[in-house]
């Protein structure tokens, strides 16, 4: 089962076969949280938004027409699950206040500035930094999720680290 | 940015995102959503019904004994359509057509470009035995009788 390709995980899971789906999940929950994390800007709302997001996989996986296009669709369901989750969450202010307070306990000027950079960024743009920084991703996985090349993965990583670079920059921090 | 540089940035960047890898626990995800647990596992039930009817047709036997049996009701239909038209091609005419008909020059002409001089003596037998006319047998002593007048 651990061995299985994902085309064949899904074709299971589409037939109700719930260990597939489960092994789905294994192997997509770091991706997923990870992008749910840059749009929620904290660990536990990701989590929630991502298990909640499978929930919904479970039931729509029957309309799931062709099973390469998993990740990209589960990517999706879950980018909208987590919007859905922010906007019930006292909306976007609420977030930065629950980003700001989780850095506040344990987190100097610097990495202040980091975060600032970091929500200064497009949702592409955090997408992928979340992505390239979550433990154990591996650029296939993210190619595979955001349906481009791994090129353009580099490409895209690239211009965003740029801009945080010149954020953080202008605000006074050295290194650069 | 030169090297040291990004090694700086992905430092700082690793530091905010502060990420450990997240692990799926499943029993937790079931207890939490256990309809939607419970919508993937009646999908199971569904398809087990239908997986005897799909495994059958897309069974390779099924498939050559479909074949042969769709080959063997067009075999029998040719054959049975063949013995039909024969029936249909036999001649009826020379039995339909009055006598009158059968020994006028156009059917007498027919009949001798179909089967030559036989063909015309076996039409003009069949239209006198049409009439009821029978052909009596006469010695040769009364057909000479008959000549002469004697």
């Amino acid at each position: 089962m651990v061995q299985e390709p994902d085309t064949v995980l899904v074709k299971a899971a589409i037939k109700g076969n719930t260990e597939s789906f489960t092994e789905l999940c294994r192997r997509y929950y770091p991706v997923m949280v990870a992008i749910a994390h840059s749009i929620t800007g904290e660990r536990d709302l990701a989590e929630d938004a991502t298990q909640t997001a499978f929930a919904k996989a479970a039931v729509k996986l029957p309309q799931l027409k062709n099973e390469k296009k998993f990740p990209g669709w589960l990517a999706a369901i879950c980018r909208n699950t987590a919007r859905d989750l922010i906007r019930r969450e006292n909306g976007r202010q609420r977030t930065d206040e629950l980003s700001g307070t989780t850095t506040k306990t344990n987190s100097d000027d610097s990495t202040e500035i980091v975060r600032e950079a970091l929500n200064k960024l497009s949702a592409y743009g955090k997408e992928i930094i979340y992505l390239r920084f979550y433990d154990g991703l591996s650029y296939e996985q993210i190619s595979s999720v955001l349906g481009i090349s791994e090129q353009a993965i580099n490409g895209r990583l690239r211009r965003a680290k740029k801009k945080m670079a010149q954020y953080i920059k202008r605000h006074g921090i050295n290194g650069f | 940015m030169n090297k040291k540089n990004d090694k700086w940035l992905n430092d700082l960047i690793s530091r905010v995102i502060n990420t450990e890898k997240p692990q799926f626990d499943e029993k937790k995800w079931q207890q939490k959503y256990p309809d939607e647990f419970q919508t993937l596992q009646s999908r199971a039930a569904k398809v087990s019904t239908s997986f005897l009817w799909t495994s059958i047709l897309k069974s390779p036997i099924v498939k050559f004994a479909v074949a042969a049996v769709i080959i063997l009701a067009i075999g029998l239909f040719m054959i049975l359509y063949n013995q039909d038209t024969k029936n249909e091609n036999v001649d009826v005419t020379e039995f339909t057509q009055p006598p009158a008909k059968m020994l006028t020059m156009r059917a007498l002409k027919i009949a001798y470009y179909n089967g030559g001089i036989e063909a015309v003596e076996t039409q003009c037998d069949n239209a006198i035995e049409k009439l009821g006319l029978k052909s009596k047998k006469i010695t040769v002593q009364e057909l000479l009788t008959d000549i002469d007048g004697v």
